[in-house]
């Protein structure tokens, strides 16, 4: 037992863990050259993956040098600074400083940790004048199924999330079960497809669907930059029907059950918020050159009937109730001096958004001390060591 | 002997950086002779306070004229020799003027650096020598076969994916530079041939043609308009007089149109303009105030006049047009612009760097020859003042280009070098303060000399102005003011370990802890204090480089390479105190980490530019991947000649504890 502690608590460890994640780092920085950001960030600093090969290769073929991943690297850090820094270190005067900082350092690996667990994002795009109360999500998608009224519009919506809609396999095999309580069918969804298009089936050529009415779908590579990719899956309803979803669709499919209709999509999963934000007017300024030089959105906030006039800008976002609103973009790109316009916010819901700043006041606040006490201690030595001379 | 040794290798080492140096910063010797008249001092310094509309801001023409110069000739002096033997050295201003006023001289000057004569030889030029100067008399014949490939390359470029080769970009970016300078020798046209006037049918054919000045003829602008329409209302031919009169015309908007942007808009939300486009305007009646553009006009006629006249009068049409000019500006872009001028004037950079670091780097090496001697003395402690005055310069340089450009003081990779060189000086001299043992204070003129000279060739390289304002996401926010110069110090102290950890290596190679023991200590300390900087500034600003992204597009962290290395530099530097603090690294572990940490700089700084992901990359070219791949693989050769020695001496030292203990 105590060897154990004695090597969680070392500062040996703390060595090796650091000079580990500094490696993972590295890794993971220059294999975004080819794999683009998602992919690598997803390999090296996901829980999800406890161990990880860089992608070194001589000739082409993958020298096996395994490397923990980051995620688990920075538990095994977090443990042993709280351990080592904070519980078995000497305490003192002399100290002080390294204890403050370590407990800044652990704040922030705290915050990381939230950050990744429960800080949801998507965006948010609005049309001068138009108003929303839900943000989209950048990667995630679900099945949407609304029950029509006569209009055509959406009366009730059943939702089959992203941790459903992320279960179905690539292939055929194991359909995933779609069943809601409310609804009078069910659904079996398989053949999951990352980025696809839908094209017409021919003699010698073959989908990665089933093909429905001639058609089905078929994969194309990946895109590097995820949110480039359209997902696409095949359904088969319990009363026979057979479907093909694809969220590049620009109408949903509609099936007739019982003299009802319902609408079915693929399409990038939505969470609600508490208000809704309306956009007013949005800016864009320019440098003669074409460089951009200011973009700003002027929304109102409303909830429960009070509004609340808010300047978006670079660099100065909103926050509200747990949400970050951040103009992220704009449109469209070939937009005329009168075009309508619409502005792109970057919606992020994060208990955790403010906690890196505190961490490092506290953690600047605690190597200030501790390097200030060495230089003072250094003087004054040097100066003593003068005058013996 | 030993001090023998390192000292003559650190006089070879500051005879090689002073001509390394030398031979960047100075144009090469060019044996060529040509005529020359140069043009008084006070013109060229008159000439700089014209303003010039370029790249998103106002800047005085000699800003202007610098960043061409180094754009087509990669260094701020043209040099020949005229036929009577006399030295001419031509810096950006002359050039500028030689070019607009005098093209006759300007043509046949060596003004074209093409490093690769391979492209020329594809062009069916004959050359003598790999890398050379040519002047566009030399250029012109071939200028059609030049534009044509240019052209082939351009449409190349626009496919996705296509990359062009080294000597294909080399080739388009000489066909752009001719085509630019063209636009100088052109520009004033417009002053130089007026327009002819036709003669009028029945006239005596022996009579003199008539010229009128463009200006006057822009006066009668809305009259040939009207005529225009008149018969084009009346669906007949132009009157035939005109149709020549129209040819000039539109000669001279073609020769104005690209070249330097002088006349100042006639209402708010117009731009600037040329001369070209400023005749335009008039001619179609866009021109909100015609007549303010052809006083402009007129103003840049009279100037041309005066030229051909007198000096003196040239100075008088100058001081005319620069009161013309500066007066469309507000009051604050008159301030603003003053600055530059004085900027332009002060060269800050040069001075510290060959008149205060240059000196202090040979007065210490002297000084070492007899450090306790009064003579020893003496030396050190003028190269303290040297030292100190370079850095004050330095960071003078530095304000007086924040001031000018309203931000802080790190906006671009320039201005990270030049603010990492002051920063490393400072780290230096700060150390040498706290030891006083004349250790760090040798080191600071070295790095200082080295970085400032780096930061030319940058410019250089680079051919652009260096001071051009910043897209929205940089603008204005709190956390980035604080992120971005703390990370540059990071970098500063990270490098100034690094130099710590290579000395210490020499040191012990030549044996020279021996003399003096206590040196090996103090090294340590000096590797350890730089080390603990780097990583207090490190930590500081990735995080506030954090807490500006959380601002700006709501992620604290998004794994950018940029931020990858900052965090890198901390990591690292982090594994050093813990392993140190934990005894698995000891004195020498200590350098030779240290030695580590200068690469590991060095990537996060350049390197991740070099990748072309992410927010980060600004502007990267092959040549400067190279010097990045140069400094690793001398790193790699430091850390090797540091495991050598280290390993040897321990050797030595077991043999000698052997001997001791039997």
């Amino acid at each position: 037992m105590k060897t154990l502690f004695n090597f969680l608590t070392s500062l040996r460890l703390a060595s090796v863990l650091l000079l580990l994640l500094m490696v993972l780092t590295f890794f993971g920085t220059i294999e975004q050259v080819d794999h683009g950001l998602y992919a690598t960030i997803n390999k090296y600093f996901t829980w999800k993956n406890y161990i990880v090969l860089p992608d070194i290769r001589i000739n082409g073929k993958l020298l096996p040098i395994p490397l923990p991943g980051a995620y688990w690297v920075c538990v095994l850090l977090f443990i042993n600074m709280f351990m080592g820094g904070i519980v078995r270190i000497r305490k003192g005067w002399k100290k002080a400083g390294i204890i403050v900082s370590h407990f800044g350092i652990l704040l922030m690996l705290l915050g990381g940790f939230v950050t990744h667990h429960f800080s949801e994002r998507g965006y948010m795009s609005l049309y001068e004048g138009e108003t929303s109360n839900f943000v989209q999500s950048y990667h995630d998608h679900s099945i949407e199924i609304s029950l029509l009224n006569d209009q055509g519009t959406a009366e009730e919506v059943y939702v089959f999330p992203h941790e459903i809609t992320s279960k179905i396999s690539k292939d055929g095999k194991t359909p995933v079960k779609l069943v809601h309580e409310k609804l009078p069918f069910s659904f079996e969804a398989s053949h999951y497809l990352k980025n696809c298009r839908p094209r017409m089936v021919g003699p010698i050529m073959a989908g990665q669907t089933p093909s429905v009415d001639g058609y089905a779908l078929f994969a194309v590579a990946t895109d590097k930059a995820d949110e480039a990719n359209l997902n696409g899956c095949y359904l088969k309803s319990s009363t026979g029907e057979e479907i093909l979803l694809f969220s590049g669709a620009f109408t949903p499919h509609v099936i007739d059950h019982e003299g009802k209709k319902y609408a079915i999509a693929l399409r990038k999963s939505i969470w609600p918020m508490p208000f809704s934000v309306q956009l007013d007017d949005f800016n864009a300024e320019f440098f003669p050159t074409g460089k951009p030089k200011k973009f700003e959105s002027y929304v109102t906030r409303i909830e429960n009937e009070i509004t609340n006039k808010v300047k978006i800008y670079m660099n100065h976002p909103m926050r509200y109730e747990g949400f970050t609103f951040f103009q992220a973009s704009w449109g469209p790109p070939d937009g005329a001096p009168g075009d309508k316009l619409y502005s792109v916010f970057e919606v992020k819901q994060d208990p955790a958004d403010q906690w890196p700043l505190y961490a490092i006041l506290v953690t600047t606040a605690g190597l200030l001390v501790h390097f200030g006490y060495m230089l003072i201690a250094f003087i004054l030595r040097q100066t003593k060591k003068k005058e013996a001379k | 002997m030993k001090r023998w040794i390192v000292l003559s290798v650190l006089i070879a080492l500051v005879v090689g950086m002073t001509s390394w140096a030398a031979r960047q910063v100075l144009a090469k010797d060019n044996p060529i002779v040509l005529e020359y008249e140069p043009w008084t001092e006070e013109i060229e310094e008159k000439i700089a306070e014209i303003p010039v509309h370029n790249g998103d801001r106002i800047k005085p023409l000699s800003t202007y004229a610098k960043v061409m110069m180094v754009k087509f000739h990669g260094s701020r002096l043209i040099k020949f020799e005229t036929p009577e033997g006399e030295k001419v050295k031509i810096g950006p201003e002359a050039f500028m003027l030689d070019a607009l006023f005098r093209p006759q001289y300007s043509t046949t000057h060596p003004i074209f650096k093409v490093t690769n004569a391979e492209i020329l030889n594809a062009l069916g030029m004959e050359t003598k020598k790999a890398s050379d100067y040519y002047s566009y008399s030399a250029l012109a014949p071939h200028r059609e076969e030049l534009y044509e490939k240019a052209a082939d390359y351009e449409e190349m470029k626009k496919k996705p994916e296509a990359e062009l080769s080294i000597l294909q970009s080399m080739t388009l970016d000489l066909a752009r530079n001719v085509r630019e300078y063209e636009t100088l020798l052109t520009y004033f046209n417009f002053a130089r041939s007026g327009i002819v006037l036709p003669r009028i049918p029945g006239a005596d054919p022996d009579e003199k043609l008539k010229f009128v000045p463009t200006s006057s003829f822009m006066m009668t602008m809305g009259e040939i308009q009207r005529i225009i329409q008149e018969s084009n209302a009346s669906g007949g031919e132009l009157p035939k007089h005109l149709i020549p009169v129209l040819d000039q015309l539109r000669n001279h908007v073609n020769d104005g149109k690209y070249g330097p942007i002088l006349l100042a808009p006639n209402a708010e939300e117009l731009q600037w303009t040329t001369v070209g486009e400023a005749l335009m305007g008039v001619f179609q009646g866009m021109d909100p105030d015609p007549t303010k553009t052809i006083v402009g006009v007129q103003q840049l006629e009279n100037l041309y006049e005066a030229y051909k006249v007198e000096d003196q009068d040239m100075l008088t049409e100058l001081g005319k047009t620069i009161a013309l000019f500066q007066g469309s500006m507000t009051e604050k872009q008159r301030k603003d612009f003053n600055l530059e001028v004085g900027y332009n004037r002060a060269s800050w950079f040069f001075v510290a760097t060959f008149l205060c670091f240059l000196p202090a780097m040979i007065l210490i090496v002297l000084s070492w020859l007899a450090p306790n001697s009064k003579f020893g003395k003496l030396l050190s402690g003028i190269t303290w003042i040297f030292s100190s005055l370079g850095l004050g310069l330095t960071i003078a340089g530095i304000t007086q280009r924040a001031l000018i450009m309203h931000r802080p003081p790190v906006g671009n990779l320039y201005d990270t070098i030049i603010f990492i060189a002051a920063g490393v000086v400072l780290i230096a001299l700060f150390t040498e303060l706290v030891t006083r043992r004349k250790l760090a204070l040798g080191i600071a003129p070295f790095i200082g000399f080295f970085l400032l000279v780096l930061a030319h060739l940058y410019e250089v390289e680079s051919g652009v102005d260096n001071m051009e304002p910043l897209i929205a996401v940089l603008r204005s926010n709190f956390w980035l003011t604080v992120h971005v110069p703390v990370i540059t110090l990071g970098y500063a102290a990270g490098l100034a370990a690094w130099l710590f950890g290579v000395v210490y290596v020499f040191v012990r190679l030549f044996g020279l802890h021996k003399e003096d023991p206590s040196i090996r200590r103090l090294l340590t300390r000096m590797t350890y204090g730089a080390v603990c900087f780097c990583l207090l500034l490190s930590l500081v600003g990735t995080v506030t480089g954090g807490i500006w992204a959380n601002d700006s597009w709501g992620r604290f962290w998004g794994w950018d390479p940029k931020e990858n290395g900052a965090l890198m530099i901390v990591l690292w530097t982090l594994f050093m105190l813990h392993a140190r603090a934990g005894g698995v690294i000891k004195e020498w572990g200590i350098h030779l980490c240290a030695i580590c940490t200068g690469p590991i700089v060095v990537f996060s700084w350049w390197h991740t530019n070099l990748l072309g992901v992410g927010l980060h990359s600004y502007g990267f070219s092959d040549s400067k991947a190279d010097a990045v791949y140069l400094y690793y693989t001398f790193n790699v050769a430091f850390l090797a000649l540091g495991l050598i020695t280290a390993w040897a001496q321990s050797r030595k030292g077991n043999k000698k504890s052997a001997v001791a203990n039997s």
